[in-house]
């Protein structure tokens, strides 16, 4: 049934896109389309085995090359999905206001979600690089089409970044493929086979820094700020929410699991690196600051965002890279939450603020006091920031500190500088916040810049998104009884031999 | 000798005489009734005459029993060969269906008459092992290509593309002949069917390596193999559509095919000789192909930048044994339709705008958002994107050849990152068809929504959803390839 969703979104596209210039029938059918993704996500996962790799569909597909339609779930895709139905949902709560060219927005939009829930569900890594695809294509549109600030500039980067990526899990996919003798591109065989000596030293940081791409690691992030920046409000939402998650799922899922022996210490030492681990860990590191540090100083509201997603990313990575259980536990968790939070950024500073004020200066926007002209934003961004900077009741408290707990375990310096990195994270975000919404009247006792008030859809989202922050972090159990099991299973015995666990 | 069946002859060459009939019927109609009528009625008339007679080919095609060793090989009819056949017929079908539209020449019989001949040369190239009919069919291929190059009187850019390719191609069919001298020389034999087994027993010669790369050389030009591509681009961008068409498609597979039936003649024990020439083209071709289009800014001399990337990828083929065929044909098939598309798309786009430079495509997705979408669809085949057809045939022969040839698995990295570049000119395309807006692209009002015929739209359709269908299924055709390469050897 889960797989229902995939096909669901495919076919909510293509139905969309021949709407024509009906653009609220565009807009409904693509609501009830993301909606029913996620009903069907949300039923299906009730009778899903966290623990288990369980298969939804298994065809031949291709048998001359050993290639099946083969979707499996389990506890960490089940998270991935539910993300992906909710983000897809308020993603188009957000983008109620769009009125240019709106059915080819939505279909391409749908398009982009199909493609998204295929790779979280796909057991096949030939079908999951497909589905990976699929998920590319759309965000250059979305973002070259209905795009702000230098759009065609950064939708190319973007899709540039992201097909060089892709390109290098190809090379891996093919050797391994290849190496591993098995006729076969399924997941669980590919994982078991033996491969030569030094084939995932080689291989292992292609296919990882290939997946890295699309999840903002530094020194690869470029792509991330001026991307989100260029990109309309549901397709940043949706690029900082899901998509960056496709990267860091593909790190775990593939690069990891398939070749687990890369991260093996290499027996010898450079600069203090022993391992692919340590480079991966420092890289990780490296964002969460360089991240934090950028945002701090920018002028644009959305690149302060942008940047704080890189850092927030970089959680992610250095809890992966930390090889224990908490450490990917909590890994797993920030991918949920930063796709929940981000999005609500996001949506706050693209679709409240800058569709009403038409800039996202900080400067300008300060004098127009806007704390006073639409509050309902103002304690949105409030409460996302808070979430943001990790306070305890929110989803982003667990997470983070299972992840610190993770790295101390292996990388202490690296958890200090982690932590150095939240502390940061709270300057940038507070400094925003303070020129943003709290800045003092060009004139004393000017009015309050006259705005549009926030409308249902909105609201709704709005509700959406911090019911899921807020719940997540209030009881965290809601969410790590599918993470926990799921780490927990021998999926991962190869991983836990190479980290010694 | 064995004394020749010219029955069993004239039987292996059913295919090639119907549509030698309907070459002449075409001609003949044309001239004789309809001179005074329309280019409109004429152009149908001669599509649907050949569209007959090429539906009868493919019945004949379906019909004849595989042979072997008819007249020392001069007719040579394996399953493989058979489909390669049938898809020459069915690319040259879509080619003519499309230039149904076309109103560049008031000689449309001819014009038609003329690429009917370059099929049955194509189509007899595929089905023969022998050097003396390999090059006369050839001869027939290329002079038909010259002339409909040339064909449109009214562009001296045409005109130009005709003498171009003319010259290449007289400088290409010298060094093939004299590669073909040498190795009738070594051999004294002209059937290279018998040729692998006598270059076995015969020692190591220089002149056998120097033969060997005079025919490297000589389709090279052919297949526009850089650095002998010269004439490519120009030709793409002079020729008439359907011309252009047919040249970066039919052409190509035919000559694809034959050149893995003369390198597989030679023997293995070239293969060392001539694997570094041949790693040499691809390796230029990948770079400098892709490079190339990136400066390019007219979408048929993108194409044909693209052509020369792709006939890079498909080179690697060649440096591996037997096996890769299936493969090798189904890029070539899937790569021909997408092309074809395009090249459709392109011609709709140039006789209403003007020209094929990329701005003439600015708001194609508004003016007909059906033409859009199937240069979407083809774009993105041709660059690689699943699911559609040309991530298929890429994956399958990169795959291919990785696990024949582990040790150049690096030349399957570099044509793997060079399609990542390519992906920036294929974006390039689209981003005029969908992203541009007419006021930013200049103040020419081309805003007017086109007007296609229903029979072009529906061709065009066909095509994308081809496209679409052999990328999610490709087993449906890759199976059909793998029995007959299976059962042809």
């Amino acid at each position: 049934m889960l797989a229902w969703s995939i096909y669901i979104s495919f076919a909510g596209a293509l139905l969309v896109a021949l709407t024509g210039r009906h653009a609220s029938l565009a807009r409904w059918l693509a609501l009830t389309t993301a909606f029913a993704g996620c009903v069907v996500t949300v039923l299906a996962l009730a009778s899903l085995q966290p623990g288990l790799w369980t298969t939804i569909a298994h065809v031949a597909w291709l048998p001359s090359l050993g290639i099946d339609y083969h979707l499996a779930a389990d506890g960490i895709s089940a998270v991935l999905l539910l993300l992906t139905g909710i983000a897809a949902i308020a993603g188009i709560l957000f983008s109620w206001n769009i009125d240019h060219r709106t059915n080819e927005f939505f279909a391409f939009y749908l398009a982009l979600i199909g493609g998204v829930y295929g790779v979280f569900l796909s057991a096949d890594l030939f079908l999951l690089f497909v589905f990976y695809e699929i998920a590319i294509v759309p965000k250059y549109f979305l973002v070259a089409i209905w795009g702000s600030t230098r759009r065609e500039y950064g939708a190319m980067k973007l899709a540039l970044f992201s097909f060089i990526g892709s390109a290098m899990v190809l090379i891996g996919l093919i050797a391994a493929y290849v190496a591993s003798g098995a006729h076969t591109t399924d997941l669980v065989t590919l994982a078991h086979a033996h491969y030569p000596t030094g084939f995932a030293f080689v291989f292992f940081p292609l296919v990882f820094i290939g997946f890295g791409i699309l999840a903002g690691m530094w020194p690869f992030h470029s792509w991330a700020p001026t991307g989100h920046v260029a990109a309309p409000t549901a397709a940043s939402m949706l690029l900082a929410g899901v998509v960056m998650k496709l990267g860091a799922y593909g790190c775990l899922r593939v690069a990891m699991l398939l070749l687990p022996d890369g991260l093996a210490p290499w027996g010898w030492h450079l600069l203090w690196m022993g391992s692919w681990r340590d480079v991966f860990a420092l890289l990780a590191t490296t964002g969460i600051v360089y991240g934090a540090t950028l945002a701090l100083v920018q002028r644009d509201f959305k690149f302060v965002i942008g940047y704080s997603s890189v850092s927030h990313m970089g959680f992610v990575l250095l809890g992966l890279m930390s090889l224990t259980a908490v450490g990917i536990d909590g890994a797993v968790l920030q991918m949920f939450s930063h796709g929940i939070i981000a999005g609500l950024l996001f949506a706050v500073v693209g679709r409240m603020v800058y569709t009403r004020t038409h800039t996202r200066n900080l400067d300008e926007l300060g004098p127009m006091q806007m704390a006073r002209a639409i509050p309902f934003a103002a304690v949105t961004f409030v409460l996302a920031g808070m979430a943001s900077i990790g306070l305890p009741g929110f989803s982003g408290f667990p997470a983070e500190l299972q992840v610190l707990i993770g790295a101390w375990h292996s990388d202490p310096i690296f958890t200090l500088c982690a932590g150095l990195g939240i502390v940061i994270g709270v300057a940038y975000t507070w400094r925003a916040m303070q020129l943003s919404f709290f800045g003092a009247p060009a004139i004393p006792d000017a009015p309050p810049a006259a705005l549009p008030p926030i409308t249902l859809p909105e609201k709704l989202g709005t509700f959406l998104l911090l019911a899921c922050t807020l719940g997540v972090g209030l009881y965290p159990r809601l969410i790590m009884q599918w993470i926990e099991p799921a780490v927990a299973s021998p999926f991962f015995d190869g991983l836990r031999k190479v980290a010694g666990l | 000798m064995n004394s020749l069946n010219m029955f069993a002859l004239f039987h292996a060459t059913m295919p090639e005489t119907i549509l030698e009939i309907t070459a002449l019927l075409v001609l003949i109609v044309d001239i004789a009734f309809l001179r005074r009528t329309v280019q409109f009625v004429r152009f149908r008339v001669g599509a649907l005459l050949s569209l007959f007679g090429i539906v009868g080919s493919a019945f004949a095609v379906l019909c004849i029993q595989p042979v072997t060793q008819l007249a020392e090989s001069m007719i040579v009819i394996t399953p493989l060969g058979k489909l390669v056949q049938l898809g020459l017929l069915g690319i040259t079908a879509l080619c003519i269906l499309l230039a149904m539209d076309e109103t560049l020449t008031n000689h449309v019989g001819e014009y038609i008459a003329l690429i009917l001949f370059a099929l049955i040369g194509s189509m007899i190239l595929v089905s023969t092992l022998h050097l003396l009919v390999i090059f006369l069919s050839l001869e027939l291929l290329s002079l038909s290509l010259y002339i409909i190059t040339a064909f449109n009187k009214n562009s001296i850019q045409s005109s130009e593309a005709a003498l171009k390719y003319f010259l290449f191609g007289g400088m290409s069919a010298a060094t093939l002949l004299f590669g073909f001298s040498l190795l009738y020389g070594l051999s004294d034999t002209l059937n290279i069917a018998s040729m692998a087994g006598i270059f076995v027993l015969q020692p190591f010669t220089p002149v056998l390596v120097l033969a060997v790369l005079m025919v490297i050389v000589g389709f090279g030009f052919k297949v526009a193999a850089a650095p002998l591509h010269w004439w490519a681009p120009d030709v793409y961008q002079g020729a008439p559509a359907p011309s252009a068409m047919f040249i970066a498609t039919a052409s190509k597979l035919a000559s694809f095919y034959l050149f893995w039936n003369l390198l597989a003649a030679v023997g293995e024990k070239l293969n060392l000789a001539i694997t570094p020439g041949l790693i040499g083209l691809a390796v230029i071709s990948m770079l400098w192909g892709n490079l190339a289009a990136l400066a390019q800014s007219n979408l048929r001399r993108i194409l044909a930048y693209s052509a020369i990337a792709h006939t890079g990828y498909i080179l690697l083929a060649f440096l591996v044994g037997g096996t890769i065929q299936p493969a090798l044909i189904f890029y070539v098939l899937t790569y021909s339709i997408a092309v074809t598309g395009a090249f459709g798309v392109a011609a709709i786009v140039e006789r209403q705008a003007g020209g094929s430079d990329l701005k003439d495509f600015a708001e194609l997705s508004k003016r007909s958002p059906l033409l859009a979408f199937c240069l979407l669809i083809f774009v993105l085949s041709m660059a690689g994107i699943p699911p559609l057809a040309g991530f298929f045939a890429k994956f399958n022969l990169f795959a291919i050849f990785w696990q024949s040839q582990p040790q150049l698995w690096w030349l399957v990295a570099l044509a793997i990152a060079m399609s990542a570049v390519s992906l920036y000119y294929y974006l390039q395309i689209l981003k005029e068809a969908y992203v541009v807006e007419a006021s930013e692209s200049g103040p020419q009002s081309t805003a007017a929504s086109l007007t296609v015929s229903l029979i072009t739209k529906l061709i065009l359709l066909l095509c994308a959803l081809a496209v679409i269908a052999l990328g999610c299924f490709p087993q449906a055709l890759l199976g059909l390839l793998d029995q007959a390469a299976f059962t042809s050897f």
